[in-house]
């Protein structure tokens, strides 16, 4: 399913419940298959390196996640998103490997 | 068994002062997949043969049966909120019409779809990569939604959750 406007309205940031303390630098999302072959999202969130995640709490995560799928669902996109967090300085380490 | 395997998953997720090794992190992520997937499974077993002691070992002969796909596919479905009419055919409906699935249902369901997921590819996967801060989140989410599913009051309603984890498969074959 190509990318349309409706997903990245759905990952509007300003009307998402971001967990309090969870930074975000950039959400994006992409055409994904998982792993038994069915289409899905993937949803990449970079944190800014100030996030404490240990200081994030669960209920908070699931209600930012439930809130995408539930804007994906809004707008007729049935598709479920795996969400993948990273942080510039994690990525970085990445590059050193 | 959930509590010592999460224990399991934070000790891997952080063993490392600095860099944290990817096997250390994929070993975190299994173990966070398994602490859910046997409570999933206790928790549907005590159903049927109860929550004593004494009772284990039919709990745990049941819980054998349960199939990871299976479980799933029926997360998916409770965690997108609408299960299908075919399947709900004489449930009760809410004033929209549709079947009523508790947030807490749906937040343990998408955990899992997810959670399972990631453990394929923990496992399985060399060209994925996993990042501490998304594993510890992972870790804390899991936790926090098998607290509120656990607090989550007896109700039909769970109870059929609990059960569609076993019976999907023909539940929907039908």
């Amino acid at each position: 399913m190509p990318l349309t406007v409706d997903i990245h309205d759905a990952l509007d940031l300003t009307k998402l419940p971001v967990p309090p303390g969870m930074h975000i630098l950039k959400i994006e999302a992409e055409d994904y298959t998982d792993w038994d072959g069915d289409p899905a999202l993937r949803i990449s969130v970079l944190l800014d390196d100030s996030t404490d995640v240990e200081k994030i709490r669960g209920g908070d995560i699931s209600k930012f996640k439930l809130a995408v799928y539930d804007n994906l669902l809004k707008y007729g996109i049935n598709l479920f998103p795996h969400f993948k967090f990273a942080k510039p300085s994690e990525l970085a380490e990445e590059d050193e490997d | 068994m959930h509590e010592d395997l999460f224990a399991q998953a934070e000790m891997l997720a952080k063993v490392d002062a600095r860099k944290p090794k990817q096997v250390n992190l994929r070993r975190a992520v299994s173990s966070a997949y398994y602490a859910l997937f046997h409570f999933l499974v206790e928790e549907s077993c005590s159903l049927i043969f109860g929550r004593q002691h004494g009772q284990a070992v039919y709990r745990y002969t049941l819980g054998r049966a349960f199939v990871h796909n299976v479980m799933k596919q029926a997360s998916v479905s409770f965690a997108g909120g609408t299960l299908k009419d075919a399947i709900i055919k004489g449930l009760p409906r809410d004033a929209a019409g549709k079947y009523p699935i508790r947030a807490s249902i749906r937040e343990i369901a998408v955990v899992f779809k997810e959670l399972q997921e990631q453990r394929n590819h923990a496992d399985y996967d060399r060209n994925e990569r996993f990042e501490r801060s998304e594993v510890l989140m992972l870790i804390e989410q899991a936790q926090d939604v098998i607290a509120n599913f656990s607090a989550l009051p007896d109700s039909d309603g769970k109870r059929f959750f609990l059960a569609c984890l076993w019976a999907w498969k023909e539940l929907t074959n039908r």
